[in-house]
């Protein structure tokens, strides 16, 4: 029998209305992103065009898998990716359901799936996997090269090994998955002391086209190597001076995907709604980009996941508002996760202050958005579309901004804030229009 | 059928807007025995067929630098 998933505890949803909330509250996070995937797969295998076959056979080990190893199945369940292909099948589904060599493959997934499950649950399985252009994706692990370029590629999964294909052009994942072998393209790992992290380096998933800005094809071993010096420093910092946030980062952050600027030297980050851990990013010019882009994104992602838990408005109340932080006029949702992420930044570049060599910049930077969160969070507050878990949030989000307020800074870089702002309203209003 | 689960419609005040399937066998959740989820089955669903591709929250870190 099942039940409603609890709402969050009256700590815990007060601890990430002020835009924290730490491993525990993160977890309740991902327990609601594996029962919507879950949610997810069933609808999938209810809606499953072909021959059932297959399907039952995977949902079987995927089952089973569930039961031997728990801890791992839910891992894997509710992966950044999972959630990616179970949005882009269904959409599939919805859109163009006689169209097999596309969504062959997508529901093909569902055995990928299963054999990875089984991999690390003792569970042996024989499996179908679809290949797509030659390419057959383990999810999490990697990508197998098949001889042909579509149709059926075995997979038998004994004692934790996978084998995909026939006879003597059988591909075995290496026991590495990360390793690159003939035939194999492991997921690249980025990985950080002293607090474990480890993010996925997603440049082979076909369903990693989530944001507005292209995917990168496979990184070059030499990028990969800086994607690493730069996580690891990047960790070290936020270890180092922001241990809160890197604690529920190490647990809910699972993957980056590398995007490709539009223009040389331009960076770019991004969430997807339904990809939660996972974010976008153009490679990161240092390692204070990559932490911030880390902490913002990861807001996004902890924000969009609070809304599959708890409703946070009524509808949308159809306006548009200033956000010091955009040129175009913002939506109160588009508006409140900018003003949830944008506080975590504050929140780290106030503590980065205490680096020595960080110091004028992080400065900088914390007078310029704490100057902004409070026209911000102003027009949130007055929404009559709030349900009472939303002014819940955001008088949560009120309070650390009050904080933050609090903090003494100098008198120099207020100002030089004060007429940032300015600036930026003034722009703004020429462009938009004070009735946006 | 309501045994298995039953969403209110006071979602907004206690926040029940996803069930635990966590220990429900996928098998389970298809066909007859999963038809008593349907209706959240198909929110969760219109949630992802209406925020379209690509996914919304996006950001810029030239807008976090500005």
């Amino acid at each position: 029998m099942a039940s409603a998933l609890p709402a969050p505890s009256a700590t815990h949803f007060a601890d990430l209305s002020r835009g924290y909330g730490g491993p525990v509250a993160v977890d309740i996070l991902i327990d609601t992103q594996l029962n919507k995937h879950l949610l997810l797969i069933a609808h999938i295998a209810e809606a499953w065009p072909g021959p059932r076959q297959e399907r039952d056979a995977a949902l079987a080990i995927l089952d089973e898998a569930r039961v031997r190893n728990p801890q791992y199945a839910r891992e894997l369940l509710t992966h950044p990716m999972v959630g990616a292909w179970a949005t882009r099948t269904i959409r599939r589904l919805r859109g163009a359901a006689e169209d097999w060599e596309q969504l062959g493959p997508d529901l093909g997934q569902l055995s990928a799936l299963a054999a990875v499950a089984a991999s690390r649950s003792q569970v042996d399985a024989d499996l179908v996997i679809p290949a797509r252009r030659h390419a057959v994706l383990l999810p999490t692990l990697g990508m197998a090269i098949a001889d042909h370029p579509v149709g059926p590629v075995r997979v038998q999964v004994r004692s934790g090994e996978i084998a995909l294909g026939d006879g003597v052009s059988a591909i075995r994942v290496p026991p590495v998955s990360t390793a690159d072998t003939p035939g194999w393209y492991g997921v690249s790992q980025l990985t950080a002391e002293p607090t474990p992290a480890r993010l996925g380096l997603e440049d082979l998933n076909p369903y990693r086209d989530l944001f507005h800005v292209r995917p990168a094809s496979r990184v070059k071993t030499e990028e990969v190597d800086r994607w690493r010096q730069l996580f690891a420093e990047a960790w070290h910092l936020l270890t180092g001076h922001a241990t809160d946030r890197a604690a529920e980062i190490a647990c809910g952050l699972h993957c980056v995907v590398p995007l490709v600027p539009d223009r040389p030297g331009e960076g770019r980050s991004a969430t997807a709604r339904h990809a939660f851990g996972a974010f976008g990013m153009t490679p990161p010019a240092s390692a204070v980009e990559l932490l911030v882009a880390m902490v913002h994104e990861f807001q996004h992602s902890k924000l969009n996941a609070i809304q599959d838990l708890v409703p946070l408005f009524t509808r949308d109340d159809g306006n548009t508002y200033f956000a010091p932080w955009r040129a175009d006029p913002r939506p109160a949702g588009a508006l409140l996760q900018g003003v949830y992420a944008f506080l975590a930044v504050a929140d780290v570049a106030n503590r980065l202050r205490g680096v020595p060599h960080l110091r004028e910049s992080a400065e900088k930077q914390f007078a310029i958005i704490r100057e902004q969160l409070r026209p911000a969070v102003e027009p949130l507050r007055e929404l009559s579309t709030l349900t009472s878990w939303g002014r819940r949030f955001v008088a949560g989000l009120e309070g650390s901004i009050a904080r933050l307020d609090a903090t003494d800074i100098p008198s120099a870089s207020v100002n030089h804030a004060k007429r940032s702002l300015h600036l930026n309203r003034t722009a703004w209003l020429e462009r938009n229009g004070s009735g946006a | 059928m309501k045994e298995i689960y039953d969403i209110s419609d006071d979602a907004e005040e206690n926040g029940h807007t996803i069930p635990d399937i966590s220990k429900i066998p996928l098998r389970d959740l298809v066909g007859d025995e999963g038809r008593v989820l349907d209706a959240v089955i198909r929110r969760v669903v219109a949630e992802v067929i209406e925020d379209g591709e690509p996914a919304a929250g996006f950001g810029s870190i030239a807008d976090d630098r500005s």
